[in-house]
Order: structure tokens, then sequence, then C-alpha cells
């Protein structure tokens, strides 16, 4: 199977199963609504950040439940693992694929958020370079870590524990990175190493995941 | 395997008592910085573990030697076991000294975040019935996070932290009084005892039950 064969492939399964696809955006959807409802109009403006950025962690932890699942389940992982096309070129337009299908979507309901949280557009626009820059990373992570627990009873348990002391830097340095816009200071440093981050993580990252789901296929 | 132990029990006691007796009292700290002998080496120990681990992991992913797989099934528990009393002791130090029992900056959240990859570890160790295979996915988890190692060890130079800067590991030589190095050293020996004595145990026992 050539890779855009494969591409084209996941595309067209992730809009077959477009109701299942839409379930972590109302998942985010609904926990960031929670947020506004609960804290206090004053202390908003400066949690607005944070608490989006962890409502799309957990919203990507979820998506990733059915990234490898469904290959697992039906043996269709065996007709990867044995093609002729690399494994890693596989893994990387599938990622391709589904962050396209799960995250992009997050972008489209950034503006939704923005009236929300009472967010200036400036902040918001901050706020959607940092996920723009974080969000590769935190997928190759994840699915690294998915491809691990692949074909596991407690598989979703054990990807969120393995993905979010992974996960912890990149949020440090997203947040970092709208703080100091905030204060008016340059946010170049914090957006670089993200930048950076994101660079080594899709390059390096499908390779990873390759072998991963190599050994835990066994 | 016997001599480790009895390495660490007389290291450790030559430690303590050194550590506890003879150093002197700290300039600004006073009698409470002891809790310094019993917290660095720990800290030490949770990294050094780590560092032995990911050398084993490198081994079984491209050998897959049996004995390096053991080692790798027996550490991580050990490892975090040294994680989470250098976070504790650090968090008692650091009532009388800093006012706070926690507090999130880069070295203390970078060492929680060590502790919360041992603890995957050890998830991904329980969740694989098959410990060969067990190993590997362990190995490769090893890998990928030993990037927090570099981050630990040199948080205290790239970030502003409350935890101090490092006094023993810097180019220039220690700048610690040679009294509490001695002490330091000594205990620092004795707990990679405990570590090598434990290991080894466990290591033995994984060998006798493929052997069985």
């Amino acid at each position: 199977m050539t890779v855009q064969r494969y591409f084209l492939f996941c595309l067209k399964l992730l809009f077959r199963q477009r109701r299942e696809v839409a379930l972590p955006l109302f998942f985010f959807l609904i926990i960031a609504s929670l947020f506004p409802l609960v804290f206090p109009a004053k202390l908003l403006a400066t949690l607005a950040a944070p608490a989006l950025w962890i409502t799309t962690l957990l919203a990507i932890l979820l998506s990733l439940n059915n990234l490898f699942r469904e290959d697992v389940e039906d043996e269709f992982v065996l007709q990867l693992l044995t093609s002729p096309t690399p494994l890693s070129l596989l893994v990387a337009v599938k990622l391709l694929a589904h962050w396209l299908a799960y995250i992009l979507p997050l972008f489209i309901a950034l503006p939704l958020m923005g009236l929300w949280y009472n967010l200036p557009t400036e902040s918001l626009s901050v706020l959607a370079l940092s996920l723009l820059l974080g969000t590769p990373t935190l997928l190759i992570l994840g699915a690294l870590a998915a491809a691990l627990s692949a074909g596991l009873k407690q598989g979703g348990t054990l990807l969120m524990l393995i993905t979010l002391p992974l996960a912890m830097p990149i949020l440090l340095f997203a947040l970092s990175m709208v703080d100091m816009s905030a204060s008016g200071l340059s946010y170049a440093a914090a957006g670089d190493f993200l930048f950076a981050m994101a660079v080594v993580s899709v390059s390096i990252g499908p390779y990873v995941i390759a072998s991963a789901l190599r050994i835990s296929m066994e | 395997m016997p001599w480790c132990g009895w390495a660490f029990a007389l290291f450790g006691i030559a430690g303590l008592y050194w550590g506890l007796a003879l150093a002197p009292t700290d300039a600004v700290q006073g009698e409470a910085y002891r809790i310094m002998f019993v917290h660095v080496p720990a800290a030490w120990m949770s990294l050094m573990v780590y560092s032995v681990m990911t050398c084993c992991a490198i081994v079984v992913i491209i050998w897959r030697t049996k004995v390096a797989e053991y080692w790798l099934l027996a550490s991580p528990a050990h490892g975090a076991s040294f994680t989470f009393l250098a976070l504790v002791t650090g968090s008692l130090w650091g009532k009388p000294m800093w006012g706070t029992w926690w507090a999130w900056d880069a070295r203390l959240t970078s060492e929680l975040i060590l502790l919360f990859i041992y603890l995957a570890i050890l998830a991904m160790k329980g969740a694989i019935p098959d410990q060969r295979k067990a190993a590997r996915v362990m190995a490769m988890l090893t890998i990928v996070g030993s990037v927090n190692l570099p981050i630990i060890k040199f948080s205290v130079d790239w970030w502003t932290t409350l935890h101090q800067p490092a006094s023993i590991f810097r180019s220039g030589g220690p700048s610690i009084a040679p009294m509490m190095l001695t002490a330091l050293l000594l205990m620092a020996l004795s707990y990679t005892f405990y570590y090598f004595w434990l290991t080894l145990q466990n290591v033995r026992k994984l060998i006798d039950r493929r052997a069985a």
C-alpha cells in the first residue's frame, strides 16, 4: 500500500466515523465550558489559557484511544507491519490524518473559546500559536504511548499515565509563552523551544512509534 | 552479594555518623541542614538508577540480552523509591529552610516528572504478562523518558530556582566543606550498595524463575 493511498484511506475511515471522531471535540467543548462557569470572573482572564491547554491535552488523550485500537482489533496492523512501504511513513501519515481530524476542529472552536473566556483577540492568537506549535509534539508522544500500550487491557489508562509526565514540559513551555506575551514581553524563547520540540518529535517520532508498534505487536 | 549488604550497612553507619556527628555546622542553615545527607544521595541515586536503566534499555533494544532485561525489570521499583525519598526528604528540609513544603520550581517539578515516569514504567511492567516483551516495552519508555535527566541536572543552571545550584558536580570543583563532602560520598556509596544488593537479589530471583 503506497503512502498516498494509505493517507487517503485513513482520511476516508475517519470521515466515515465522523460521529466517533466528533466525541473528543464535544468533550473539549463541554469541559471548556465548565471553567468559565465555576471560576470567579476576576481570575478568568489569567486562568483561561491554562484551562484551555489542559482541556486540549485531555481531548488529545481521549482521541488517542482510537489511534491503534481498531487496527489491532481487526488485525489490519499486521498488514501495515508486513507492507513494503516503511512503517514509519505509514505511521507518519496516519498521525497527520489524526491531527487533521481530531485537532484541527479544536482550532476552529477557538473563537468560541474567546467568546466564552472573554479573551482579547491578541491573547487568543498567541494561545492559538502555542497550540499549533505544541500539539504536534503532544500527538507524537501520545501516539508513542498508544503504540506501547496497543492491544493491552487498561490500555487507555496506561496511555494517559505514560503520556502525562512526558507532556508536562510542553505544557510548561506553551503556558510560559502565553504568560510572557500577556505581560508584554517577547515570547520568542518559549515559542522557539516549542517549535524545536515539534520539529524533532515529528522527524524522529514516526520511526520510534513504528518500532514501538513492532515491539508491542509480537 | 551478601557482601553488598554488609557494605551498605557499613558505609551507611559510617556516613550517618560522619554526617550527623563529625561534619561541621552549616554557616547559614545551622543543624537542620543535616537532612542533606539523606536527601542528596537519594536524589543522586534516583538519577543514577535511571541512567543505569537507560543503558540497560539500549542493550535490551539492540541486543536483547536476557540479563539486561532482568536488570531493567528489577530496577524501576528501587529508582522510584529513591525518587520518592528524595522528594519527601527535600520537602521536609524545605519547610524549615524555605518556609514551604513544596514549590513548583524547575528542579522539584522535573524530579516529580521523573517519579511519574518511573511509575509509568512500573505500570507497563505490571500490564504485560510476557516478561520479555514487557522488558522491551519498558526499554522504549525508559529511553524516551531519559530526556528528562539532563533537564533535572541542569534545571538549577537554566532557570532561577528556589533549589540551590550545584555545589559538587560543577566545573571548578566542589564548593562544599570537605568534611561534609566526605559524609555525602559515604552515604552515596551506601545507597549505591543498597541498590546493587537488592537489584542483584531480584535479578537472581528472575534468573531462577526462568531456569525453573
